[in-house]
């Protein structure tokens, strides 16, 4: 096993290096022979670049020794750019490009070139991995992945749980353009174009002669005036399409995923320059993805994606939404729910349930409802064969003694809760009363482990 | 007023940044990490040069071949106190 070498990168001064150029330069080696990966540790509180940072020279890498780039814990973004978490940018007049790599690993970074085309150009003889990292690239012909073959070729880069977004005044835009006799993967990425002027085209993904491009549930869109050309799949080479592509025009090769806007009605926020790409709840990227958890099992904000059979979302996020039901009421069916729909991740909250009758101090409750502590949640009639509900906990208690909204006792309550429901009703199994409390309070929360789309839930 | 990380020796690759190279300008008294320094890097003060006056000392060697993108197109000259332009010897003097 390669041994990591971490430094960190501070725009502060208080760490090892202030930016990726300095730590480049200082650190470039023979991984190979050193059997080493090298690894930059990004913070924020400010560009960590001090120019272009062109890292091909000097590294000697191979698959599994490689300079990795990685935002730091707790500093990485969180789905959209945000100048407060880890970032790398290239202000107008830079040469070029913000990086030039070869064969590293970067992730959680947001990265973007203010000018000129190429935010990552990347080549050579071994591959480059992306994983959740916010890529955007602006003005004249704007690429976020340019991969020539000029400095050598591989296979096996990879774009993974990543935003792309060029926004192009003139020229030609590209999102990932794959040169001769490179080959690289992108999955579960989102991908949006635009130019604004007459002219030539827009390539959301593009392989030229010789090279390959693999797409498996990715978003992609082309925006923006007078595009004369927009080309989802521009092929002088192979670009094997992934029939859980979704895009804005009818070039998706499942038709049920094709002409899915780019719009406020699947995305939180389209501005440009402030876009969150985020799924809205009625989102019809929802659901509609194929299940790669055999590859990875995350999304663009860390979150779990569902594991099998279940099937994710496509692009960059895999939502998981907070729905408001309320569960104290007594009443059976409904009640409100936010959203019509679960998915993995998404979790129930029920209101605060009734203050309880005084209890036996330690007293074992075979079922809470019998308690009149909250009612039963149920599922209205239906096959949930697929659902699994791993839980319901109670997020927020409290005792007689120290009840007060918003200050709530943790620990209070604890228990054995499951449910497989194969039926109306979610059960609650093996309640008890944590010994000191005489009454409590709770709200409960339900946590869906696998989703289905057509899964509704009313209580 | 302003400081320059410079690069105090050539690395393995001849491709490479190389002794002379600047990797950062920042203005005066600014915290730099723990390993910008020697041996591997020199922090130079510059007076009077402001650190917006100085971008060009950052341009890279645009070569046909585009294999030295990387190196810096200006060099740090330590005895003389001066930038040269690697691709004409061209002299910015910072004596001032």
């Amino acid at each position: 096993m390669p041994t990591i070498i971490p430094k960190d990168i501070k725009p502060d001064g208080t760490g090892d290096y202030l930016t990726l150029n300095s730590w480049d330069a200082a650190e470039a080696a023979d991984l190979v022979s050193l059997d080493q990966i090298r690894k930059a540790v990004v913070y924020s509180g400010g560009n960590a670049l001090s120019g272009a940072l062109v890292m091909w020279a000097g590294w000697t890498c191979d698959a599994t020794r490689y300079p990795w780039i990685a935002a730091a814990d707790g500093h990485a973004h969180v789905g959209y750019w945000d100048t407060s978490k880890a970032y790398a940018l290239t202000a107008s007049g830079a040469p070029y490009c913000v990086g030039i790599t070869k064969g590293a690993h970067i992730d959680g970074m947001q990265i973007q070139s203010t000018d000129l085309q190429g935010t990552i150009i990347s080549g050579g003889l071994s591959p480059l991995v992306m994983r959740r990292c916010i890529i955007r690239s602006f003005g004249n012909n704007a690429t976020c992945v340019m991969m020539p073959n000029w400095w050598g070729v591989c296979s096996g880069n990879v774009f993974e749980n990543c935003i792309l977004i060029a926004e192009a005044a003139n020229g030609t835009p590209r999102g990932i353009w794959v040169n001769g006799a490179l080959e690289a993967t992108a999955r579960n990425c989102t991908i949006y174009i635009s130019r604004n002027d007459a002219g030539s085209g827009a390539y959301v993904l593009s392989a030229e002669a010789g090279g390959v491009l693999t797409s498996q549930n990715n978003y992609l869109a082309i925006g923006g005036n007078a595009i004369n050309v927009a080309c989802y799949y521009a092929s002088g080479g192979t670009i094997n399409k992934g029939a859980n592509d979704a895009t804005f025009n009818a070039e998706a090769t499942t038709p049920a995923l094709r002409n899915i806007a780019y719009s406020a009605a699947n995305f939180l926020d389209v501005t440009p320059g402030s876009e969150n790409l985020h799924l809205t709840t009625g989102s019809a990227l929802r659901g509609v993805g194929a299940n790669l958890s055999a590859t990875f099992t995350d999304d663009i904000d860390g979150e779990t994606r569902p594991s099998l059979p279940a099937p994710w979302a496509i692009g960059a996020d895999e939502p998981s939404n907070v729905y408001d039901a309320d569960f104290s009421d007594g009443s059976v069916g409904g009640d409100t729910t936010t959203s019509s729909m679960l998915y993995s991740g998404d979790v129930v909250e029920g209101a605060e349930g009734a203050d309880s009758a005084p209890l036996p101090l330690g007293q074992l409750l075979a079922d809470m409802v019998d308690q009149g502590i909250v009612s039963d949640p149920v599922l209205p009639a239906g096959d949930y064969s697929g659902l699994v509900v791993d839980g319901i906990s109670f997020v927020e208690q409290g005792s007689e003694d120290s009840y007060t909204p918003g200050n709530w006792v943790d620990g209070g309550i604890f228990g054995d809760f499951f449910s497989a429901p194969t039926s109306g009703h979610v059960y609650v199994h093996s309640f008890k009363i944590y010994p000191t409390m005489t009454k409590v309070w709770a709200r409960p929360v339900m946590t869906v482990t696998v989703g289905r789309p057509e899964t509704r839930v009313t209580v | 007023m302003c400081e320059i990380l410079v690069k105090l020796k050539d690395g393995t690759d001849p491709k490479g940044i190389r002794t002379g190279d600047v990797i950062d300008i920042r203005p005066d008294g600014q915290r730099w990490g723990r390993l910008e320094c020697e041996p591997v890097f020199s922090v130079v003060l510059l007076p009077k040069m402001p650190a917006a006056d100085l971008s060009w000392a950052m341009e890279s060697w645009l070569n046909s071949d585009r294999s030295t993108y990387r190196e810096r197109l200006w060099k740090w000259d330590f005895e003389n106190r001066q930038f040269i332009r690697k691709s004409d010897g061209l002299v910015r003097s910072c004596r001032l």
